[in-house]
């Protein structure tokens, strides 16, 4: 338990640079969220000014020196100085943050960030949302990479130096090699242009639950060739055990010895295995939303960045590192509770 | 004489069994890489691409900038249609793009800029890595502690979303602009990706100073920096050496993921630049006509596949060469 909290402490530092870095690089890049195209980057000053200081956009980025001079000169005492010295954006955004909002956005104008990433739009269920959107695609895919790498890694595994391993090893390794979202351009042009199983925009993936499966299958692919890898080495290992080898010797159907000693110990790896998977899904999925025109938080992030939507993309940007971070902390919890021979919380 | 003939037998044995050359590490790593079926294919396609590179403007048709007016959107030579305006033709054969640019061209100067960016950050990333984790493995405590608490905080960052961050924030900036915005790229990647390799290295640091030839050098009075150099750094190539095979194609796949969502390197606008263009560009032009004009893609997505796979095959090889212990595994 100790080491639970003591690991979840360890995440602020990192979420508080995560957000410190993008806030800094963001601001750095010119151009602003006014700005009507991004192309051109111009628009009416007078308006820009009034906007910044609705929005908050006039003050300083991370010190305010001026106000917290100004509180002093009028004699207001330290304490109030130094809150107005630190009366700067990023500062207002983490109190902001601290209270659970993520501040408007920049983009839709009106709208909080968290109502963008969580609120469905009026005609759909109240869980269609963009953030539930990724977050299927992630779990779909995670279901098709175990569904697909597993078996294949233990029939490889099991049945070592025959075709059937090395057809799967072969698969495995090729798929691993290439990128899914070159996958998607081969696919989309095979089942979208020449047969036309598929659309090529679809509009509303809600409506048609098919249309899910291509995204998901697609996304899955490098994961479930990994695992493939991963299972077959595992399997391998663990037939080389000699408690696999008394189960053989007292008699043991090689069904069961299969099922009740391979398997289970060939696990343990997977597992572990199966948090960051899932993570790494959910974070790289943004690139397959684009692909295949999903309305999901990936999208989102990269429409942002091109359009200075800086409460989006900090929201977004902290919300990736907080699933890779939990997803860090899964395995170590995993492997304990797997294997106790592993204790927590000492050296490495 | 009799007694002879069995004294002339042994020293024959003894030639044969102590006189074959002693073999290094990576004389035996080489010849079983050599064996490997996979690897070969590999490096064989490797070395393809590398000279497709090199010699770019001989072997390309025309130059990847020039444009030619009247031939926007071909299909390739072999697709004939009644109109000759969208009829293949064998002067562009794999086609143009919308503006009228040879596809062939493109892509063969595209290996290039893929190259490239697989090469520079894989050794920048090896360097930054093996020098943190060398100084940390080796001078252990608190230099130790404060090291990987830095590395395990980079190590959560979403690299992708850094990457597209930092390239959509600094390309109109003069950095961006220093190489044709290849610079940007390679800083971008090495600043994330180093982590990998600073753990790996400080663990095998950690294991290797432990052994009796450290203390043996360290006893004779060698310097910490000489013990790293020559010590702990040979002998902790093998696992550095695997690991920078696979930071290739994944430096190769960033660039084509970012210049397909349209944050790549800059597209070049003097024709006798050396980078003229990228297979991310490519997938970025081809990207809008995907309904009508799939070849666009589907060049520059194959050539990506191939080169990616090359160096995937590449790696397994190296990996089961120089570390038989890890053979079969992932």
């Amino acid at each position: 338990m100790a080491f639970l909290i003591r690991r979840l402490l360890y995440m602020i530092p990192t979420l508080f640079l995560v957000l410190l870095i993008t806030f800094t690089i963001m601001h750095a890049a010119p151009g602003g969220p006014w700005d009507v195209d991004p192309g051109s980057r111009t628009a009416d000053p007078a308006l820009q000014a009034r906007l910044d200081r609705a929005y908050g956009l006039d003050k300083p980025l991370f010190f305010n020196p001026d106000a917290a001079q100004k509180a002093l000169n009028d004699g207001k005492g330290v304490p109030q100085a130094i809150g107005d010295f630190m009366d700067a954006q990023f500062w207002v955004y983490l109190e902001n943050l601290v209270q659970g909002k993520f501040g408007p956005s920049y983009r839709f104008r009106g709208r909080q960030v968290e109502e963008i990433l969580f609120e469905s739009p009026p005609d759909r269920e109240p869980w269609q949302n963009r953030f539930s959107a990724t977050l299927l695609l992630g779990v779909l895919a995670t279901g098709f990479a175990i569904l697909i790498g597993f078996p294949l890694g233990v029939i490889a595994g099991l049945n070592q130096n025959t075709w059937a391993d090395t057809i799967s090893l072969f698969f495995a390794t090729v798929f691993y090699g290439i990128p899914n979202f070159v996958l998607a351009i081969f696919l989309i042009i095979i089942f979208g242009s020449w047969l036309g199983w598929i659309k090529i925009i679809e509009l509303d993936y809600w409506a048609n639950w098919n249309s899910w499966i291509l995204p998901a299958f697609v996304l899955s692919v490098p994961t479930a060739a990994w695992l493939a890898r991963l299972t077959r080495a595992s399997v391998l290992e663990v037939m080389r055990m000699d408690y696999v080898r008394t189960a053989r010797a007292k008699g043991l159907s090689e069904r069961a010895v299969v099922l009740r000693h391979i398997l289970r110990n060939s696990l343990i790896p997977i597992v572990t295995f199966l948090g960051p998977a899932l993570a790494t899904l959910i974070v790289g999925s943004f690139i397959i939303e684009t692909q295949f025109t999903i309305v999901g938080i990936g999208r989102l992030f990269v429409e942002s960045i091109s359009r200075r939507d800086y409460s989006t993309i900090m929201a977004l940007a902290l919300l990736y590192a907080f699933f890779i971070a939990i997803a860090n902390l899964s395995v170590d919890l995993v492997y304990g509770f797997l294997d106790p021979r592993i204790k927590l919380g000492e050296g490495n | 004489m009799t007694h002879q003939a069995p004294a002339a037998l042994s020293t024959a044995f003894q030639e044969q069994v102590f006189t074959r050359k002693p073999t290094s590490l990576y004389r035996d790593a080489w010849n079983r890489l050599l064996k490997n079926r996979g690897s070969v294919g590999g490096m064989i396609v490797v070395v393809m691409f590398a000279v497709v590179a090199l010699f770019a403007p001989l072997i390309a048709p025309h130059n990847a900038l020039t444009i030619y007016p009247n031939n926007s959107y071909r299909p390739p030579f072999w697709v004939q249609t009644s109109d000759p305006t969208t009829s293949g033709k064998l002067e562009f054969p794999l086609g143009t793009d919308g503006l009228g640019r040879d596809v062939l061209s493109r892509a063969i100067y595209g290996t290039r800029t893929s190259l490239v960016v697989g090469f520079v950050p894989m050794l920048l990333i090896v360097f930054i890595g093996t020098t943190i984790g060398m100084i940390a493995g080796f001078f252990g405590g608190r230099v130790d502690n404060l090291l990987m608490r830095f590395t395990d905080i980079i190590y959560a960052f979403p690299d992708l979303l850094f990457f597209i961050i930092m390239i959509t924030a600094l390309r109109e900036t003069w950095i961006g602009k220093l190489l044709d915005g290849l610079f940007l790229l390679f800083v971008a990647i090495s600043i994330i990706n180093w982590t990998g390799v600073a753990r790996l290295v400080r663990g095998q640091v950690l294991s290797v100073k432990e052994k009796e030839f450290v203390e043996a050098a360290r006893s004779i009075g060698a310097t910490g920096g000489r013990i790293m150099l020559r010590h702990l750094l040979p002998n902790s190539l093998a696992p550095i050496i695997v690991t920078s095979a696979f930071r290739v194609p994944q430096a190769i796949l960033l660039e084509a993921i970012l210049g397909y969502i349209g944050v790549g390197v800059r597209p070049a606008t003097d024709p006798k630049s050396y980078f003229l263009t990228s297979w991310g560009n490519m997938l970025l032009e081809g990207r809008d006509a995907i309904l009508t004009q799939p070849w666009l893609l589907i060049t520059p997505a194959i050539l990506i596949a191939l080169i990616l796979l090359a160096f995937t095959f590449i790696g397994d090889g190296l990996r089961d060469a120089l570390d038989p212990m890890m053979k079969g595994k992932v």
